[in-house]
Order: C-alpha cells, then sequence, then structure tokens
C-alpha cells in the first residue's frame, strides 16, 4: 500500500482551509492513505474543530494526523525519513502559510536528499 | 506481574452482565426508578478476576487487541478498572476500547434525551478518566490510546480530548495498527493523535489474531462487515470477511478453557455466515453450529440476524427450524434471544435509507417481511429486541404513521421493541448537525407505543430469559412493576412533552454546534 505524506505549516483559522487544500489533492492520487503532519503550537481544541470535516467526509482514505509542536521540528525532519526508508510514504506534499518559510526550504532539502517526490502547495 | 500495555473500560462494560448479554441495554440508560447503586448491580456486575486484577472475562473487542500485542510480543494484559492502581505507576500505555464512551450511540441517546439524565455509561466513562490512578499516571507522562468502535465520538468532544491528555485516537479496525502505535511508544517516537483505519487497510481474515482469554458472554466473531448497505450503519463500510471455522473453534476453546461454555455467535448478520451473497445457505451454517456444539457447549447464541435473511432462510429449506432443532436437542437451552432491526415501517423511507435490508426482497415488501420473520421467530422460540431509528434524513411524519401501523401488527409477537434516534454513522457521518435533535410530536407516539408493547412482553420474557438468576429476576421485575405502575404519572409528564415537542422546544443538544 502507498502513503502520501503532508506537511502543513498554519496557524489559526488556516489550517483547516490547508488541510482541504492538501487532502483534494490526495484525492487525486492513487495513494490508499495520508500521514499528516501539523506544524503548530495549537492544541487538539483548536484543531480538530477544523479539521472535523474533511475527517468525516472521507470514508476511502486511511488518515494519520500529528500535531508537531514548532520546537520538535527536527523529530518531523526525522520521522518523514523513517517513513520513507520503511517504503511507506511514495509522495509528499509541503504547505505553507509563508512560502518563504525556513520550514519549507528545509523540507524540499529532505525530499531532495532522499530522493522522495514533492510538490509544493500555494494558497 | 510487569505489563507495559493496560486494557481497561469503565465497569458498565467491564462485566458479564449476569450471563445475560441483553441486560447490557441497561448501561445505555440512567438508573430509573432504582438507586443508581441497585441498577448498577442489575446491569453491570463487578466479574471475577484472578489474583492479579485481570477479569475472568472481558469485552472481545478488547481482547483482539491484547491478542495483536501479545503476538507480536508485547507484554499486554486486561485489567480490571478496580486494579488499575497496582499496574498504572509502571506502564507504558493505557488502552481504552468502548462502543458507547459519551453515550452519543443509540439507544444512549434517546433515554438521555427524554430523561434528561446522563446515563450510566457516560457516567462511568468520565470517572475512570477523571480517577487518582489515571489523572497520576497522565501527570508521569504515560499514553492513553483509545478506540473501538464508538472512536469516531472523540471527533466532536475535543474538550475532553485536551483535558485527558488523550494521546492516539484509533477510529477502525485496530489489530494492525496497535502494533506499529505501540512498537512507537517503546521506541519514543511520536504518537499519531488520530487515526481513521481506511476500507483497504483493514486486517485480512489472517491478520486477525485468536483471542487469549474469555470473552463475555462467549462472544465470539463469525464475520466482519455487512453486504447491506445501509446508509446509517458503518459495518457496512468493511469488506465482508468470513471468519474461518478453525479459528471460531479454537475461540470456542479458549473460552471453554477459562469456563465459559456459552456461545454468543456474533455478526451483523448470523444467517449469512458463508453465504457470499444475501440469501443464508444451508451447508455453511449448519457446519458451524454442528462443529460449535460438537464442542460440548452448553447453549448457543446468535448476536443479530436480518430480519429479511430469517424469512428467505425459512423459506427455502426451513433452515431457521433446523438451525434452532440442532441446538435445542444437543444442548438444554429452551430459547434463543437476538437482536434484529426493523428501523422504518416505512417502504418508502427503506428504500431511500436501507435499500438492500430487505434483499432479496423489494423494500416495497419490507413492512410483510418484518412480520413474517417475527412470526418464525416466534414459532422458533427466538426472542427479538429489535430496534426503530427515529429522526432518519428525509424522514416524514406519513414515514412514522407507516412504522406505527406496522407496530400494530407486531403486537402479538413477544418481541421487545426499543426506539432509538438517527446517529450520524456510515456513509452519513459527516451529518454531525443531527447528534443534536429535537423531539418531534410524531417519535413520542412511537416511543411511547414501544413502551406498550415491551411492557407488555418483558415480565413473560423475563420470566424465560432470567430464570437462572433469581436475584436479577427480582430486581427487574420490581423495575417493571415501577414503570406499569408510574405510567399513569407518565402519561401526563408524556403530555407535557408532546405539547413542547410539538412546539420544537424538546431538544438533545450533547455537543456545541
Amino acid at each position: 500500500m502507498s502513503y502520501a505524506c503532508i506537511v502543513l505549516i498554519a496557524s489559526g483559522d488556516n489550517i483547516g482551509r490547508a488541510f482541504v487544500k492538501c487532502f483534494n489533492e490526495i484525492r487525486k492520487s492513487k495513494v490508499h492513505g495520508v500521514f499528516t503532519f501539523i506544524v503548530t503550537n495549537d492544541g487538539i481544541r483548536k484543531v480538530i474543530p477544523q479539521l472535523r470535516p474533511i475527517i468525516l467526509n472521507n470514508i476511502s482514505h486511511g488518515v494519520s494526523i500529528y500535531l508537531v509542536n514548532h520546537n520538535e521540528f527536527n523529530r518531523l525532519v526525522s520521522e518523514i525519513n523513517v517513513l520513507f526508508k520503511q517504503s511507506v510514504i511514495t509522495s509528499f506534499y509541503i504547505y505553507s502559510d509563508d512560502i518563504n518559510n525556513g520550514y519549507v526550504r528545509k523540507l524540499i532539502d529532505l525530499a531532495e536528499r532522499i530522493g522522495l517526490k514533492y510538490k509544493v502547495v500555494t494558497k | 506481574m510487569d505489563i507495559d500495555f493496560i486494557l481497561t473500560v469503565d465497569r458498565t462494560l467491564m462485566t458479564d452482565h449476569h450471563g445475560k448479554e441483553f441486560i447490557g441495554f441497561m448501561t445505555t440508560s440512567p438508573a430509573i426508578g432504582l438507586p443508581e447503586r441497585l441498577w448498577m448491580w442489575i446491569a453491570a456486575p463487578k466479574p471475577k478476576v484472578d489474583e492479579y486484577g485481570r477479569p475472568k472475562e472481558a469485552p472481545y473487542g478488547l481482547r483482539k487487541i491484547e491478542a495483536a500485542l501479545i503476538d507480536a510480543g508485547f507484554k499486554a494484559a486486561i485489567i480490571d478498572p478496580d486494579f488499575l492502581h497496582k499496574y498504572l505507576p509502571r506502564a507504558k500505555a493505557l488502552l481504552i476500547g468502548h462502543h458507547d464512551f459519551f453515550a452519543f450511540c443509540a439507544p444512549s441517546n434517546v433515554w438521555w434525551a427524554v430523561t434528561k439524565k446522563e446515563p450510566v455509561n457516560r457516567k462511568y466513562f468520565i470517572k475512570l478518566m477523571e480517577s487518582k490512578p489515571i489523572r497520576e499516571f497522565k501527570k508521569r507522562g504515560g499514553k492513553i490510546i483509545v478506540g473501538g468502535p464508538a472512536a469516531w465520538q472523540w471527533l466532536h468532544v475535543e474538550d475532553f480530548w485536551e483535558e485527558w491528555g488523550i494521546d492516539t485516537v484509533i477510529d477502525g479496525e485496530g489489530e494492525k495498527v496497535i502494533v506499529d502505535i505501540a512498537q512507537r511508544i517503546i521506541d519514543g517516537r511520536s504518537l499519531p493523535k488520530y487515526v481513521y483505519v481506511a476500507p483497504r487497510e483493514v486486517p485480512s481474515v489472517d491478520e486477525i489474531p485468536i483471542i487469549k482469554g474469555a470473552s463475555v458472554n462467549g462472544l465470539i466473531e463469525i464475520m466482519r462487515g455487512c453486504p447491506r448497505g445501509c446508509r446509517f450503519c458503518s459495518v457496512t463500510l468493511r469488506p465482508l470477511r468470513y471468519i474461518p471455522l478453525d479459528k471460531i473453534i479454537a475461540e470456542v476453546r479458549v473460552n471453554m478453557k477459562y469456563g465459559r461454555n456459552q456461545v454468543l455467535l456474533h455478526s451483523e448478520d448470523v444467517l449469512l455466515y458463508g453465504a457470499y451473497d444475501i440469501k443464508p445457505k444451508e451447508e455453511p451454517l449448519m457446519k458451524l453450529h454442528k462443529a460449535v456444539l460438537d464442542q460440548g457447549v452448553d447453549a448457543v447464541g446468535w448476536s443479530h440476524v436480518s430480519l429479511a435473511a430469517v424469512v428467505y432462510a425459512e423459506r427455502n429449506g426451513r433452515i431457521v427450524s433446523k438451525l434452532l432443532d440442532l441446538i435445542f436437542s444437543k444442548t438444554n437451552q429452551k430459547f434463543m434471544g437476538v437482536q434484529t432491526g426493523i428501523e422504518t415501517g416505512s417502504p418508502r423511507l427503506a428504500k431511500i435509507i436501507m435499500p438492500a435490508k430487505a434483499a432479496p426482497y423489494r423494500p416495497e415488501q419490507w413492512p410483510d417481511i418484518v412480520e413474517e420473520a417475527f412470526s418464525i421467530m416466534a414459532e422458533n422460540k427466538i426472542l427479538p429486541a429489535a430496534t426503530l431509528i427515529l429522526n432518519l434524513p428525509e424522514e416524514k411524519p406519513e414515514d412514522i404513521e407507516k412504522t406505527l401501523e406496522l407496530m400494530d401488527r407486531l403486537k402479538d409477537y413477544p418481541s421487545l421493541i426499543v426506539p432509538m434516534y438517527f446517529v450520524p454513522l456510515g456513509v452519513l457521518k459527516d451529518r454531525r448537525a443531527l447528534l443534536r435533535f429535537h423531539i418531534k410530536k410524531e417519535h413520542i407516539e412511537v416511543m411511547w407505543k414501544c413502551l406498550e408493547h415491551s411492557l407488555r412482553w418483558a415480565p413473560k420474557l423475563a420470566e424465560i430469559y432470567l430464570a437462572g438468576t433469581p436475584l436479577v429476576k427480582i430486581g427487574i421485575k420490581i423495575f417493571l412493576k415501577l414503570i406499569e405502575w408510574r405510567k399513569k404519572s407518565l402519561e401526563g409528564k408524556v403530555k407535557r412533552i408532546l405539547e413542547e415537542a410539538s412546539k420544537g422546544k424538546y431538544s438533545h443538544t450533547p455537543i456545541r454546534a
């Protein structure tokens, strides 16, 4: 089974909109499921209400959602590395409110270094 | 005993309901007419435990997850909630599986809406989560994983999710994913907050483990998934899998080893075992029952049957009669209780919401199928507890009229009929707003008719069903007498609810908008 990986670097009310955008990309692809990493300092109380409509609307794709604090970004990079090495993820979508964000550059570097196909999803 | 992964659940599910599965329904309601302690003693007595606090019998879903973890080499065990304080100080993770964490499912939602009191299942779950051992476990960084058939409810209660520090919610069949989660916990890797296991990711028949200890009331799964495709049901989304006979027998033996000599065959539609179709087949059913009875069990029950399958099986080779004759001839059993779904008496609504429920017959024939099935069950000493669903999407007052008409046709068949409010599951799971509802005037009429029907039959059914548990029988009889006695005053209350309902004022709001 093939999975995609989404990294969302968004804040506040934008998390939901960004998730919809990326999930629509996933639906167009042939993957079985998606690992979603949301880089935010917001907790479940703020994030889940935004993700809920799309989670409830989806019955066909497996979904795993991780919340990653900004100070845990390096752990996220190693997690993606492990998932790719284990051949779990085959494609990679990056979304950031601010395309010039340093995180985006780091994620692109990672994808290029390990040979993971990626796409930067814009607003 | 050294355990890394503790599996548990609150008292409303960690119980054997005195060996009477139907009594479990009482845990979906608040205590009515009886003190809560007495209510809980009748509905959910403490189970027998060994010297380590492991229950002799545990919910089947927890048994499957425990087996998956043990097979993968982890130290895991199911522990009674009263013994958690002994293990949580050293455990790595606490795993909790539930049928109805927050009483959003039916029939909890009906009792809650009508009585305006929290059902005991919700109350005891909240009490468990706020207990000292769990709070201290969380404080020292222990992981809490929740799952089971009601995992979807967490998406609607983000406050509890955050407040209790739930690390991961697993929504869907968990046997495969739990092994990955457990390994992540051991390795100190990050955990997903939420995992949804899609139909394509579910375990295959070979990947479903065999339970290691006895299940409550000898429940054993014989199938997963359902081919009928009803739009309100989540089971139907999953691929259909028949559990092979050797695995079923292996689980019967596990139960017998621990002294549980009853078998409750579990499927959404037991009569479809081995059918690869919606038409029951005699051969696999006879083979299954013979193999189970050959183990020397004392009783065999069915969890659920569909009414169309009952009719088809009896019309084509008297399969129902043959199976019951076989069971009664090999055991001392005198009857069989079973759950089934009427859902609506309206062919129009049946066509929209559950077009294959009547299959291989047409939805237009649904009321006739229901009555014929009730008649077949009565002749074969099968006592059904049937459900009706109110507030289905696209329901109209004339559909309720049809349901009332059908109930009149069923009044002489021994049975319990339970009204339930629609819960957004299956392909309709995105209709979150329907978790909040207004009780309509016509719904009260159905509920009242259900109460009359069930009060008419309950004393007789209690007499048969509770024959081996005299104290529980006395408790239930007191409860029924109380309800009968209070029916007069209830009539006044119902009139008031009807008035409020007709003005749209009687509502149930278990979640935020």
